[in-house]
């Protein structure tokens, strides 16, 4: 399958929807059944930011409208590109789709499970290393670690997304639906993981600059009622391109980057300001922690362990019920029994009735990379971070919380530069990652016959941010009683 | 609690590559492929690593990290290696891995070999599985030339057949 030119339409005939950000959006009957299906109607329980709404009142969207705004956007370029009507369709699905795996309080939730799959995968080193005394032991499966789930590189929700895509073949399950219409569950759900045998498309669903951030950057800040997160999407769109001799991949025309720029700043203050925000994070941190503890205390009635998330998702009676309404009320619930620990205690008042701790350190660092200054002032920030550190007791370390929070390892950058991509990926040399490296953002010239990496285009701040890290230090307390 | 990246240590001396290989492009593909085909069944060595699809191949960044590891945990997990060794039941796969490493096939050695083996999988197991088997393995085939011009048609369907082989594939 290649994506051609052509001036045929999609055919629609599934009604029209009226977005809140992007308009009318007209849908085909196969986007309209699944719409309607239980499992895409259970993401208007989810909300797109978690509990970020005890820190922005305006946080209440869902994932339900973000999913309808992918299709948009993608819908969007897919014209602009001028895609034939069938890659058009199977480009909509997948993002409509994306997302349709995702947790309860999204991403707060999954980090809860990707902790449990780690601890998964530790184990089944463990298995593979040492003596065995009485000779038995059965080497792990494959499924071992993520039952039933494909072992794409990529991140949970999304592999639970390709999961449900691909085996909810019963009535009304997504499977069943895009047989029912004809299309190939297989090729949407690798699109979604962005392992598709098309570069283009992961590029399209998967990479720095694709459909899905480019939604949700403009939706949470429209939403939230700040200006972090905008940009100039219509603009960004019209520079698309897919050079001829190119090996099909997706280029920006040279004349779009400062909108790509602005792309860039607005994703990286939308991270600093919203998702890294200091109230933010010790609620998110809390409602993890408290999850875990609840998921590990075998509440399998109520919640799924990790080794039963597939088969929770392949029963619909189970998997539309797992919205964020039901996690709260799980935690009433535990609350009410007193099944947990009583140092736990505090994790709820943190979730349940916002009693937020203090941050009693917190310091913001930039520095360049690789310079030894810079990181003499980092190590004198963890170190202050840490002695003010309150003792236990007062602090949260008891419940597993982390009392202090830093990105040694993780610091927020605007933009990856040439030299890290290289040391990170599975590339030979630069001509061959330019030419072939799924996540980068490209720039080409107006005959599109010279093709770079953005942090390479001197016109770019890219080519300065690339070698910025923003690193944050906190430390908390809880509020005496 | 053993961490991955000990263990990728002692499969990397278990294959006669050094922690230091991996201070090069050609020492870190090979960590890659050999750690996908360690996880497939005939081999038996799960440890959970997820792969996509790259240029040269599947591709893990989560391996990619335990690389960065080893380099930086160099002198631990030499002494890890030292002082730990693969179950007795895991020897069996860890042989027959070390057979299937070494295969020279139709010009291919070696790397070139592990590295076509392992897209020709990937694109076979994962995002061509849906695909009747003939046009399956056509696709499989013509979709590995695309990402490897370099590489012959003929020489991807020698490997295809020794894939099958292995059972690696059942076509």
């Amino acid at each position: 399958m290649r994506a051609t030119a052509t001036s045929n339409d999609l055919e629609y005939g599934g009604g029209r929807i009226y977005e809140s950000l992007h308009g009318f959006i007209h849908l085909t009957k196969v986007e309209k059944e699944i719409i309607d299906s239980p499992y895409f109607q259970r993401l208007r329980q989810v909300k797109q930011l978690g509990l970020a709404h005890l820190v922005f009142p305006g946080g209440e969207h869902t994932r339900f409208s973000h999913s309808l705004g992918v299709l948009w956007v993608i819908d969007r370029i897919s014209r602009h590109l001028q895609f034939d009507p069938n890659t058009r369709q199977i480009l909509r699905l997948a993002a409509l789709l994306h997302d349709i795996g995702h947790f309860p309080l999204s991403h707060t939730i999954e980090e809860a499970y990707s902790i449990e799959e780690k601890a998964a995968k530790a184990n089944l080193s463990k298995k593979l290393v040492g003596s065995t005394p009485n000779g038995e032991m059965t080497i792990p499966s494959a499924q071992e670690s993520t039952p039933g789930l494909s072992s794409a590189d990529a991140a949970l929700h999304e592999r639970m997304s390709q999961y449900i895509i691909e085996h909810t073949d019963m009535p009304l399950g997504i499977t069943n639906i895009l047989k029912k219409h004809d299309f190939e569950p297989n090729i949407i759900g690798s699109i979604v993981v962005g392992s598709s045998d098309q570069m283009l498309f992961n590029q399209l669903m998967h990479s720095d600059i694709d459909a899905d951030q480019m939604d949700y950057l403009i939706r949470d800040a429209t939403s939230l009622g700040i200006g972090y997160g905008r940009f100039d999407i219509e603009f960004l769109i019209e520079c698309f391109t897919v050079p001829k001799d190119g090996n099909n991949i997706l280029c920006i025309k040279e004349k779009g980057i400062h909108t790509v720029d602005h792309y860039l700043l607005a994703k990286y203050f939308y991270y600093v300001q919203i998702l890294h925000h200091r109230t933010r994070w010790i609620i998110e941190a809390a409602a993890q922690q408290l999850y875990l503890n609840i998921v590990r205390n075998g509440s399998a009635d109520q919640i799924p362990a990790f080794s039963s998330l597939t088969k929770w998702a392949g029963d619909p009676l189970k998997w539309i019920s797992f919205d964020d309404a039901h996690v709260m009320s799980v935690f009433r619930q535990t609350e009410t029994a007193g099944t947990l620990p009583t140092e736990i205690g505090c994790l709820f008042d943190i979730v349940l009735r916002r009693k937020i701790p203090i941050c009693v350190y917190e310091q913001t660092v930039n520095c360049q990379r690789n310079d030894p200054a810079g990181h003499l002032a980092l190590e004198a920030c963890r170190k202050a971070m840490e002695s003010a550190a309150p003792d236990s007791g007062t602090d949260l370390s008891a419940t597993g919380v982390k009392l202090h929070q830093c990105h040694p390892r993780k610091p927020f950058r605007p933009v990856k530069n040439l030299e890290d991509r290289l040391r990170e990926s599975e590339h030979s040399d630069k001509d061959e990652l330019i030419k072939s490296d799924r996540d980068v953002i490209r720039i080409c010239d107006k005959k599109a016959k010279s093709i770079e990496l953005v942090d390479q285009n001197a016109a770019s701040l890219a080519s300065t941010l690339g070698n910025i890290e923003t690193h944050v230090f906190r430390a908390y307390k809880i509020k005496p009683s | 609690m053993i961490e991955q990246h000990y263990v990728l240590s002692l499969l990397l001396r278990e294959m006669g590559k050094s922690i230091e290989d991996l201070n090069q492009f050609e020492g870190r593909k090979y960590f890659q492929k050999i750690v996908y085909f360690a996880q497939q069944a005939p081999f038996g060595l799960n440890m959970g690593f997820g792969f996509s699809l790259h240029p040269h191949g599947p591709y893990s960044k989560e391996l990619s990290e335990c690389a960065k590891r080893i380099l930086q945990q160099g002198q631990e997990c030499a002494d890890f290696c030292t002082n730990n060794h693969f179950r007795p039941e895991v020897q069996t796969g860890l042989e027959q891995l070390k057979t299937f490493a070494a295969i020279n096939t139709s010009g291919l050695v070696g790397l070139d070999f592990l590295e076509v083996a392992a897209t020709l999988h990937f694109l076979w197991t994962g995002p061509l599985k849906h695909l009747a088997v003939r046009e399956r393995k056509e696709r499989v085939i013509a979709s590995c030339n695309e990402l490897k011009p370099h590489f012959q048609n003929s020489a991807c369907q020698v490997v295809f057949t020794e894939l099958e082989n292995w059972k690696l594939i059942a076509a």
